[in-house]
């Protein structure tokens, strides 16, 4: 009897110990919902033809319900903020557990870090992930030398100050996650033109380092064991500076590897953008009007080249993305509201 | 390796694993070899384990020879010889700017020209403790209280055991030999008590202390913007900040030790509740006030010069006013050497030495007259109410000294006592504590103090000991759960700062 009471005394406080880890652990439902993009994956049916991997620069720039709007493609971008190019390797691993793509679209802009860049992008990214063996590599390499996997496991250890500062949105969203994003497209319709970028600088090296064409390599090996085509691409950002020396180096492995590479900073008259309107940041991100311009224009040659399917002649799949568009749409007409 | 992080608790359990695994006679290199990986964690270079050596091999050998001529002569000659080099070691590398900026005062006042250059020492690890433990250690072998240490290896652990490297407490190799040498078997039913008493620690410093800390070091941080009645709350709060940090460290310490078999000696016993400053020294960081009595003040009290003056005043003034002049002389020497302990600046020296030594002489010479203005005025100094007036009064007189060992210097110290009295509006918003964090210290502080009133009287771990087995486990977790989420630790993480910022 002494043991079974300790037995439940115990569990109980494993319990207790639980709800306390979930309860101060950010939600990031209303606030900072750019870490709420990693869960929302989980939610979706795996059925996708496209997967987008990358950044900012990819869950800013391309909507995937456009895309099936316009040409019928189905895809999901799973993109976080500063993803480094490792992340992305280790979300395309937990990915293919899921489903197989056709297609694989990199963003080739992480090419340019070589160490982890900052805990609060890691915790953006990795906080509300499953667990699997994946999460523990990602983590593992993603930490800072401040960090601990401690604190990943037991969310309490890092985020136990949050207790002071509770809101209803942690205990509206206790057990659940909200999905922000569309098919991982985060919609941004603010408007900031371009008014002055900061000079060019002369840089020490341009090298991309071996780490990052290891995990380049490791992300093209996993798509050919899987039969993924893989394609690299780079969004039209004008700043910060893709120079003319990382380019080089992209398309000189493109063609030892014998894979397609986009530069969509080479192309911006063409995709018809126009960053008087087409960007929320003064050129780091295209807002929501850069992004279907974008999406129209690289859906087609996805949708010409690569032989993929269309979706919109399927019923099931139609109706459940014409219920998608239809919310997404209806967040913009908010947006409109709310900003006019 | 701070005693509050994780990585002080993951040591101390994997040593306690190695330590119960291994074989009986080989335990005690176990904690040798922790005590070494500590000594060395964050600070390994030559000339440390220079420092570490010249005075392992000095309180080694010197033991050795001590007591090889324990009955000529020459063991006086050995003992101080001892001493001088391990002070020398403590003196250069601790101590180096304080005798500079006092051979500049000195300079100075005699019309000379003196500049020094502050000069940095890498020291090791507590080295303050273990120059002193190990001046015992040879003090005691000269005294015949204990044997010297034959094992070289034996002696560096009694010099470097690892919980009492960063906060003590004193240690005195004739109470501890026992306890590190010999096997030691795990007492189930006492781990509790271990682990609550390391518990209790970490609710102190991480929960109480890490709390007071952010108000006292917004107020003292910027005193140009915080006067007045902000200065009064943080003059207030010092102490308690310091005594929960400290103390909490202890428990810490102690209970670890425990758990290795190893029992240490008490460094506080609710030193709030004291009437008089004589009696709060009694009960705050005691086995440093022991050591120093013992070594210094006892033995100046016999010293021929201080009997000399004795003699002197009891011959001019009789013997009264001889035994106060030879008594307040040691107490004098013995305070002066306390605030240099503490660290070698001026405002240590005047708020752990002078002011207590002050404050212990006025209470000394005035307490006779206090009580006699009672009697007249028909109080009853016996009665609760006076008690808590003299509680309250002995708490304000320590919050007094304890600015200048806050304060960076003695003219912060001063310009600190003079913002105190600029007039200012009181706010309790902008010290750094939200709503939620005040009323987690007030309820923290609440029970801190039935704590520390219940162990006045009796001991409440014996309390906690007659609790069944599930309610101990019940208090653990309760424990646990609460420094977990109430804790102040870990690297500060406001997530709207960082979005975006590097573009």
């Amino acid at each position: 009897m002494k043991y079974l009471k300790i037995v439940i005394v115990i569990i109980i406080f494993i319990l207790i110990f639980i709800f306390l880890n979930r309860l101060v652990s950010p939600k990031y439902a209303n606030h900072l919902v750019e870490g709420s993009m990693t869960n929302a994956y989980y939610k979706e049916d795996k059925d996708h033809e496209v997967i987008f991997l990358g950044d900012c620069e990819v869950y800013a720039n391309i909507s995937p319900l456009v895309m099936f709007e316009n040409y019928g493609i189905t895809g999901y971008v799973r993109g976080n903020s500063s993803q480094d190019i490792w992340q992305s390797y280790y979300l395309l691993k937990e990915t293919l557990k899921y489903e197989k793509p056709k297609l694989v679209v990199f963003n080739v802009s992480s090419m340019k870090t070589s160490s982890p860049d900052s805990e609060a992008y890691n915790r953006l990214m990795i906080d509300n992930m499953k667990w699997s063996k994946e999460k523990i590599d990602l983590i593992n390499a993603s930490m800072t030398d401040e960090e601990n996997i401690l604190s990943y496991i037991f969310p309490i250890l890092r985020y136990h100050a949050r207790i002071s500062e509770l809101t209803m949105e942690d205990f509206k969203y206790l057990f659940k996650n909200k999905v922000n994003t569309y098919n991982g497209f985060l919609i941004n319709q603010n408007i900031k033109p371009v008014d002055s970028l900061p000079a060019k600088r002369k840089l020490a090296s341009y090298e991309f380092s071996q780490k990052n064409y290891e995990y380049l390599d490791k992300i093209y090996s996993l798509c050919k064991e899987n039969n993924i085509t893989l394609i690299l691409m780079k969004a039209p950002s004008l700043y910060p500076y893709w120079y003319q020396e990382y380019d080089e180096q992209i398309k000189k492995y493109a063609d030892e590897k014998k894979i397609d590479y986009y530069n969509f900073i080479d192309v911006i008259n063409d995709i018809g953008i126009d960053y008087n309107t087409d960007t929320y940041d003064g050129g780091l991100h295209l807002n929501l009007n850069g992004a279907v311009k974008l999406s129209i224009y690289f859906g087609k040659i996805l949708k010409e080249k690569y032989n993929l399917t269309d979706y919109r002649e399927y019923d099931i799949i139609k109706q459940k993305y014409e219920k998608k568009l239809k919310e997404y749409y209806k967040e913009i007409e908010d947006g409109y509201e709310k900003n006019n | 390796m701070i005693l509050t992080t994780l990585t002080f608790l993951v040591f101390v359990l994997i040593t306690l694993l190695i330590y119960f695994v291994i074989p009986k006679k080989y335990k005690w290199l176990v904690l040798l070899a922790s005590s070494i990986y500590f000594l060395f964690y964050n600070n390994f270079s030559f000339k440390i384990v220079l420092y570490i050596l010249i005075i392992l091999l000095t309180s080694y050998f010197g033991g050795l020879l001590i007591s090889k001529y324990k009955d000529s002569c020459k063991s006086k000659w050995i003992l101080l010889v001892c001493i001088i080099i391990i002070l020398s070691v403590l003196l250069y590398l601790k101590y180096t700017n304080f005798l500079l900026l006092t051979l500049q005062y000195i300079i100075r006042f005699f019309g000379g020209n003196f500049t020094f250059n502050y000069v940095y020492r890498d020291f090791p690890i507590g080295i303050s403790y273990y120059s002193l433990i190990m001046i015992g250690y040879l003090v005691d072998v000269y005294r015949g209280i204990c044997l010297p240490q034959k094992n070289i290896l034996k002696c560096a652990l009694f010099m470097s055991y690892f919980p009492i490297l960063t906060s003590g407490p004193f240690i005195r190799y004739n109470d501890e030999q026992d306890y590190l040498y010999n096997d030691y078997k795990i007492n189930f039913k006492e781990i509790y008590l271990e682990i609550v008493r390391i518990l209790w620690g970490l609710f102190k410093v991480l929960v109480i202390s890490e709390r007071l800390n952010i108000i006292v070091n917004t107020i003292y941080g910027d005193i140009s913007t915080y006067s007045g009645l902000y200065i009064l709350l943080a003059i207030l709060c010092f102490p308690i900040q310091l005594y929960t940090n400290f103390s909490g460290s202890i428990d810490i310490v102690i209970g670890v030790s425990k758990m290795f078999g190893i029992y240490l000696p008490e460094n506080f016993t609710s030193p709030f509740f004291s009437k008089t400053i004589t009696e709060l020294w009694r009960n705050w960081h005691i086995t440093l006030g022991a050591f120093l009595r013992d070594y210094i003040f006892y033995p100046l009290m016999k010293s021929n010069i201080i009997q000399k003056i004795g003699m002197f005043f009891k011959n001019k003034f009789g013997k009264k006013v001889s035994k106060k002049v030879t008594l307040y002389i040691s107490m004098f020497i013995m305070w002066i050497l306390i605030g240099i302990w503490h660290n070698g600046s001026y405002n240590f020296i005047i708020s752990s030495g002078i002011l207590q030594f002050v404050y212990m002489v006025l209470e000394d010479l005035l307490g006779p007259v206090a009580h006699k203005i009672n009697v007249k005025l028909h109080i009853n100094d016996q009665s609760k109410g006076y008690r808590i007036y003299q509680i309250i009064r002995t708490y304000l007189l320590f919050a007094f000294s304890m600015i200048f060992f806050r304060a960076s210097s003695v003219t912060n110290g001063i310009s600190i006592i003079k913002t105190l009295f600029l007039s200012s509006s009181f706010s309790l918003r902008n010290l750094g504590l939200n709503n939620f964090n005040y009323i987690i210290l007030l309820i923290s502080l609440l029970i801190l103090f039935i704590v520390d009133k219940i162990n006045i009287n009796a001991n409440i771990l014996e309390k906690v000991n007659s609790f069944s087995t599930v309610n101990k486990i019940i208090l653990i977790g309760i424990f646990i759960l609460i420094i977990l989420t109430f804790g102040m630790y870990g690297i500060g993480f406001n997530v709207s700062d960082f979005i975006y910022s590097k573009f």
